[in-house]
């Protein structure tokens, strides 16, 4: 990996601008790209990566409940920003693994049963933390 | 003139030879950003300072900083229940390395020297911890927790972990 330095809060802002104003079908495409469906199906609390698809298929298709919609704004800005500053596979890791900031709960595990703007936030907030150092 | 003991508390944390900082670009300085600030924050919940965290050896960047890759069993469950994955479909395994050996490549050791050691704070000074202890955030932080303690190291040292970090925070704040 050529030593680059990064500009992290410039990586952060066009992830956070990007997840706003991509369409669902994007975002989904994208999560398929990096992560893959299991890890994206996980962490948006999908039973089965099926649905992650479809939405990556159809522009007439997208999450119908807003705790879904939100969850896909919230790890498609994760995921964005953390192959922005290093890979897809370092993403992966880090949504799988313990988080001494989430009190060592796993992130994909927090935001798959995020109800609430809080604990989406827990997780950005632990994100850049991860990335600033 | 910096009186004697304040030189010599701040030689003690951050000695002539410095401490490292480990991050793929370990100068970047970020802005405060007092209208976003970090929910866990140790000791600046209103995000007011730049905070830049050093350690004075390298294992102990490494555990820090690789401890947001440690396994996570229910999660590991968790991914194991999705179905409808393909052949063919992006796959990580829990056990991949590359992506530990693609995150340390990208690594850099950076050494912090502090130049100018006027405003250090002997933070559990029992003087300053007197002091502290009067003002009013500070208070109702230690009140909070027991109405009847003052602050002491050990509050101080709870901070550590979520339930003293109220305490630490208003220190944060009483101190500037």
């Amino acid at each position: 990996m050529p030593q680059v330095a990064i500009d992290f809060t410039r990586v952060w802002e066009e992830a956070h601008k990007a997840s706003v104003t991509e369409p669902a079908r994007e975002k989904a495409a994208y999560l398929l790209r990096t992560v893959g469906p299991r890890i994206g199906a996980a962490a948006l609390d999908l039973s089965d990566a099926r649905q992650l698809k479809r939405w990556a298929a159809s522009d007439d298709l997208e999450p119908r409940e807003h705790d879904v919609a939100a969850r896909l704004d919230a790890l498609y800005w994760i995921v964005r920003a953390i192959v922005g500053c290093y890979s897809a596979g370092v993403a992966a890791r880090f949504l799988r693994s313990a988080n001494p900031q989430l009190d060592d709960q796993a992130p994909l595990l927090v935001l798959r049963s995020a109800a609430e703007a809080d604990a989406l936030r827990r997780v950005l907030v632990a994100t850049r933390a991860f990335l600033e150092g | 003139m910096v009186p004697e003991e304040v030189v010599a508390a701040a030689r003690a944390v951050y000695p002539d030879a410095g401490t490292l900082r480990l991050h793929p670009a370990p100068e970047q300085l970020p802005r405060p950003e007092p209208d976003r600030p970090g929910l866990n924050r140790f000791d600046d919940p209103e995000g007011r300072v730049a905070v830049r965290y050093t350690a004075t050896r390298l294992v102990a960047c490494l555990l820090e900083t690789m401890s947001s890759f440690r396994p996570h069993p229910a999660a590991e469950a968790a991914l194991d229940e999705v179905s409808g994955v393909e052949e063919g479909d992006v796959e990580w395994q829990a056990d991949d390395v590359d992506a530990l050996a693609e995150w340390l490549e990208a690594q850099r050791v950076g050494r912090v020297r502090v130049l100018d050691p006027g405003f250090f704070l002997e933070v559990e000074s029992p003087t300053l911890l007197t002091q502290l202890d009067k003002h009013p955030r500070v208070r109702d932080a230690v009140s909070s927790l027991d109405a009847a303690a003052h602050l002491d190291v050990a509050l101080l040292r709870l901070g550590g972990i979520r339930l003293g970090r109220p305490i630490s925070q208003a220190v944060g704040v009483a101190v500037r």
